[in-house]
């Protein structure tokens, strides 16, 4: 039986030991009150010896004895795991076998004892222990005694059980100066506190780090250190921290555009009171979700393909879309995008993108700052509007001005013809001065259209200086002469004074250096009555290529107010109101004067004294013409006959017209054809063929425009066409061209003006004809057909006969194509299908101009392929074709050149 | 007439361009999309001549710029590779007026710029 008692099942034992290894865990005990009770059972069963145990891990702490000096053992080797797996009293009665044992238990520590009775402490928490009596005689516990045995240790695992209750209270005391229970569970950590002090009136903070210290692991000694650290500064950096903090919250919720930050994987993890109240969402809704939700998902995946497109790379809309181009580039990267509100309102915003990165520069967020574009959006909208409305206005302006200038110039055109035609027939002296009257009088309604359309012109950008070779002097003579008689009419002196220093020829505008001097002797003669009006020109400096000449008009008239002198270059404006009605006057004049000079780089002056008279200056620069140039331009001067007997046919329905153009045409010696709209000039060129025609652009059936493409691109006829029209819209001389007109002449003209054109389109036509002799010449030169011929038909539909311009084109491929071969090849070894995409696609228009068909052929495959993200598994012998094709055309063009 | 024309092959591009200009038109060439938007917005050029893939910026861009942003109703005519891209139908949508199928005809060119200059 005794044996038996040893037998121990472990697995009981376990569930009752707690882990805990220290004795400090029974710091908390009430030993006076345990002490008390051992007094107690010792006088009840007048025994020698009892004790109290709590166990903690293998050890028996004996935390109340009398009659003993030992203060714990093992648990091990004990009778301990016997008594607390028991729920009743264990008594050994006859304990003299059990001490010859071998292993005798610790708790019969004296072999006089004879008698020993046990009881399990149990349920005091955590932990559990034994009351224990012992005694030198044997005895045997009565009924009564054993119930006393059971009530002793009830009461003293109340006692403990109370004691430890007080510990956790004593725990969850977070008020006291040093926490003690922290001291307790964290037994193994450093204790931090903190605590101000105040030392000569200034506050310090501290830091106190204890920390218990455990002496022989006795029971009683707990020694606390303490370390105190001055804190003071660690603690001013840290409310300067909090204050910066609180700072840049008061900033990122006081802005008034709205800042949402995302972390690296486009998550929104904050937004600001501005963004908040942008898209009426709350904080809650936005936090943890990803910003497509505020964006258009349309217009999310338009701007994804565009930037597909734009980096070559193929994105899927999301968080690329908004963040990569920031990423990529490194930099703000400013987009408009439509935010969509809660309640489903459309607002556009300008949203800024930059990357947050953190010192090993790594991207660790996104930062998108947004503006509500709605002000400025519906602003620039407004301004488009204007500007489209400004630009409708002008343009009706525009039409408007060349319909009523068509208006007057046909009839003119009659008149002034009419009138040249006249005065070469045979008239007497008088009659002679009344055509030379007519014809200042018609002159002079032209300039004053001219006026009005200059303006419109000028305005709208489309006025362009011209240059070419001219007599200043001669110039200003005929000016002189036109305004002679109007000068005379006021009673006025008209002076003409010349330097005689000035080159021969100068290259300029004629026409606009006319009509500035017109306009200003033209007023001068106008407000001076019974004075002097003199136009003067000299020379003010002078190199080898440049001239600067100084035009002066000077009169001794009614002169102009000092506070007028600036605004007198305004349009529609003259000195007085009452000017215009005194003197007439379209208050443009100074106007177009001005902006003339300016564009000729030229600089205008005025000097004027009320009731003195008024000096205009301008100084123009112009370039010289060389003396080798002098010598052609004489010998070019107009001689029909170097043009031989031309055959003409003239496009025109004005009979008028027909009348005046037949006459100036006949007069050169030219044979004339008259037909009276497109359609019949078409049928007329199927009968017979011309050496020039002479299109009207308006006329009925079929206009100029319609007749000279059907020309050009139906009947393929380079027979050089000059075009005649009163209809001067701005641009519309460049439209003839376009359409493939070969020169263009403003009705009315001089006979002078219509030689002029018809032999600058003849020279230029045969030197066209020599030139494509030539090429044909060149072409006929190629390789036999055993090579890949070269095939530069295609090119020269472009080019026009011109060589120069082909071997230009030449020299590029020759330069361009070996670098896109190596490349190209380069990307089908890599097999990198967006890079052969690419280069496939950029090769082939160079290819295409030479019509290398195979080649072209190719790179289409190779492409089309490469987009679906596949290569034939021929690709590298027929690049070996194709390359040989490419290199043999590039030795040829090599050849060529 | 003021021409702009888009188109990053340089081979091409010069040729269209002399040819062009031959026709008497103003050509301003541009390889780059970006630049050729920049200068869209501070010209005002009476056509618009595009290729479709540029680096800078797409054909389809400068389209919808054009249309969306500047208003302008300038005819634009594409060029386009023979094989229809989705991409160019998408810029048919976005307001081109004509396309012109590579390698381009110079007659064919000519004929729909005057048709829409024309209509202008």
């Amino acid at each position: 039986m005794n044996k038996k008692i040893l037998e121990i099942d472990k697995d009981r034992t376990n569930q009752f030991l707690p882990a805990s290894h220290n004795p400090i865990v029974f710091n908390w005990v009430d030993t006076v009150a345990l002490n008390n009770i051992s007094e107690l059972i010792v006088q009840f069963f007048n025994i020698p010896i009892t004790a109290i145990t709590l166990i903690n891990g293998n050890l028996q702490w004996l935390i109340s004895k009398i009659g003993l000096e030992l203060e714990y053992f093992s648990v091990e080797n004990s009778l301990t795991q016997y008594i607390i797996t028991n729920d009743g009293i264990v008594e050994l009665k006859d304990i003299s076998e059990i001490n010859n044992l071998k292993d005798a238990p610790s708790e019969l520590f004296n072999e006089n004892i004879q008698f020993f009775a046990s009881v399990r402490l149990s349920n005091i928490s955590e932990f559990t222990g034994t009351l224990f009596i012992a005694d030198f005689v044997p005895r045997k516990l009565t009924e009564t005694e054993k119930k006393a045995f059971n009530t002793f240790a009830s009461t003293i695992c109340s006692l403990l059980e109370l004691n430890q209750k007080k510990i956790y209270e004593l725990k969850n005391d977070h008020n006291l100066p040093i926490n003690i229970n922290s001291i307790i569970s964290n037994i193994s950590k450093d204790y931090q506190s903190l605590d101000s002090a105040s030392l000569n009136d200034k506050s310090y903070w501290l830091e106190i780090k204890t920390k218990p210290v455990f002496e022989d692991n006795k029971l009683q000694d707990i020694i606390i250190e303490s370390e105190v650290i001055d804190i003071t500064e660690k603690k001013i950096k840290e409310a300067n921290i909090l204050n910066l903090i609180s700072i840049q919250n008061s900033i990122f919720n006081a802005v008034s555009f709205a800042v949402i930050f995302t972390d690296v994987d486009g998550i929104i993890r904050r937004i600001n009171k501005a963004g908040l109240d942008l898209i009426e969402y709350s904080n809650d809704e936005v936090i943890g979700r990803r910003p497509d939700f505020i964006h258009d998902f349309v217009e999310v995946k338009e701007k994804t393909l565009a930037l597909s497109l734009e980096l070559g790379r193929t994105l899927i809309p999301g968080k690329d879309t908004f963040v990569l181009k920031a990423s990529l580039e490194n930099k703000v990267d400013v987009n408009e995008w439509t935010y969509i509100t809660k309640s489903g309102k459309r607002i556009p915003i300008l949203l800024s993108i930059t990357c947050v990165r953190n010192k090993e520069n790594e991207i660790i967020g996104y930062v998108g700052v947004a503006e509500d574009y709605r002000a400025k959006k519906q602003v620039q909208e407004e301004l488009i509007n204007a500007k489209n409305a400004a630009e409708t206005a002008a343009q009706a302006k525009n039409t408007f001005l060349a319909n009523m200038s068509h208006e007057i110039r046909t009839p003119l055109n009659a008149i002034i013809g009419f009138t040249e035609l006249l005065s070469q027939s045979n008239l007497d002296k008088l009659q002679q001065d009344f055509i030379n009257n007519i014809q200042v009088a018609g002159d002079y309604l032209l300039v004053i259209i001219n006026d009005i359309l200059d303006l419109s012109k000028i305005e709208s950008g489309q006025l362009v200086i011209e240059s070419y070779p001219f007599n200043i002097a001669t110039s200003l003579q005929h000016v002189y002469d036109l305004l002679k008689v109007k000068a005379s009419q006021n009673n006025n002196i008209f002076n003409l004074i010349i330097a005689d220093d000035l080159p021969e020829l100068i290259l300029g505008d004629k026409g606009r250096i006319n009509q500035i001097l017109v306009n200003l002797a033209g007023n001068a003669i106008k407000f001076t009555k019974n004075g002097s009006v003199t136009i003067s020109l000299k020379k003010i400096f002078e190199n080898v290529d440049t001239v600067i000449l100084q035009f002066s008009v000077k009169d001794t008239g009614i002169g102009i107010p000092k506070d007028k002198l600036e605004t007198i270059f305004e349009r529609f404006t003259q000195a007085e109101a009452s000017t215009t009605r005194k003197f007439g006057g379209s208050g443009l004049g100074l106007s177009i004067v001005k902006q003339l000079v300016a564009m000729q780089k030229g600089e205008l002056f005025v000097e004027s004294e009320l009731g003195e008279g008024s000096e205009f200056r301008c100084t123009i620069p112009f370039k010289k013409v060389d003396s080798e140039s002098i010598k052609n331009i004489q010998s070019n001067s107009f001689s029909t006959k170097s043009l031989g007997p031309l055959s003409i046919l003239l496009c025109e329905d004005n009979h008028l017209n027909q009348i005046l153009a037949k006459n100036v045409l006949q007069n050169f010696g030219f044979s004339l054809d008259i037909v009276n709209n497109g359609q019949e000039g078409i049928d007329a060129l199927a009968i017979r063929s011309y050496d020039i025609i002479l299109m009207d652009l308006q006329m009925p059936v079929m206009d100029g425009y319609q007749t000279t493409i059907y020309i050009r691109n139906t009947l393929k006829l380079k027979v050089p066409i000059i075009a005649m029209t009163a209809h001067s819209l701005v641009g519309e001389q460049q439209k003839c061209f376009e359409i493939g007109m070969n020169a263009y002449l403003a009705k009315p003209f001089k006979q002078i003006e219509l030689l002029e054109k018809i032999q600058s389109v003849v020279d230029k036509n045969s030197i066209i004809e020599r030139k494509m002799l030539d090429s044909t010449k060149e072409i006929s030169k190629l390789p036999s057909s055993s090579k890949p011929a070269l095939d530069l038909s295609y090119l020269e539909t472009f080019s026009d006969g011109n060589n120069e311009f082909i071997n230009q084109i030449i020299q590029l491929f020759i330069q361009e194509v070996p670098k896109d071969l190596t490349l190209l090849e380069q990307k089908i070894i890599e097999r990198d299908f967006k890079g052969i995409k690419s280069v496939a696609h950029h090769m082939r228009s160079s290819l295409e101009m030479f019509k290398l068909d195979n080649a072209v052929k190719f790179l289409r495959i190779t492409e089309q392929n490469a987009q679906n993200l596949s290569i034939s598994p021929n690709v590298e012998p027929d690049f070996e074709i194709f390359k040989k094709d490419i290199e043999l055309t590039l030795q040829l063009l090599s050849e060529k050149l | 007439m003021k021409v702009i024309l888009c188109e990053d092959n340089d081979i091409l591009r010069k040729t269209l361009s002399f040819f062009l200009e031959s026709k008497g038109f103003n050509v301003t060439q541009f390889a780059n999309g970006r630049e050729a938007l920049i200068s869209i917005e501070q010209n005002n050029y009476d056509i618009i001549l595009t290729d479709i893939n540029m680096p800078g910026g797409s054909g389809m861009e400068i389209t919808q710029h054009v249309r969306s942003t500047l208003k302008r109703k300038t005819p634009i005519i594409i060029f386009t590779s023979s094989n229809i891209e989705q991409t160019e139908l998408e810029s048919f949508d976005l307001g081109a007026n004509e396309f012109i199928a590579k390698p381009v005809s110079p007659l064919v060119l000519l004929v729909r710029m005057n048709k829409l200059l024309n209509n202008q």
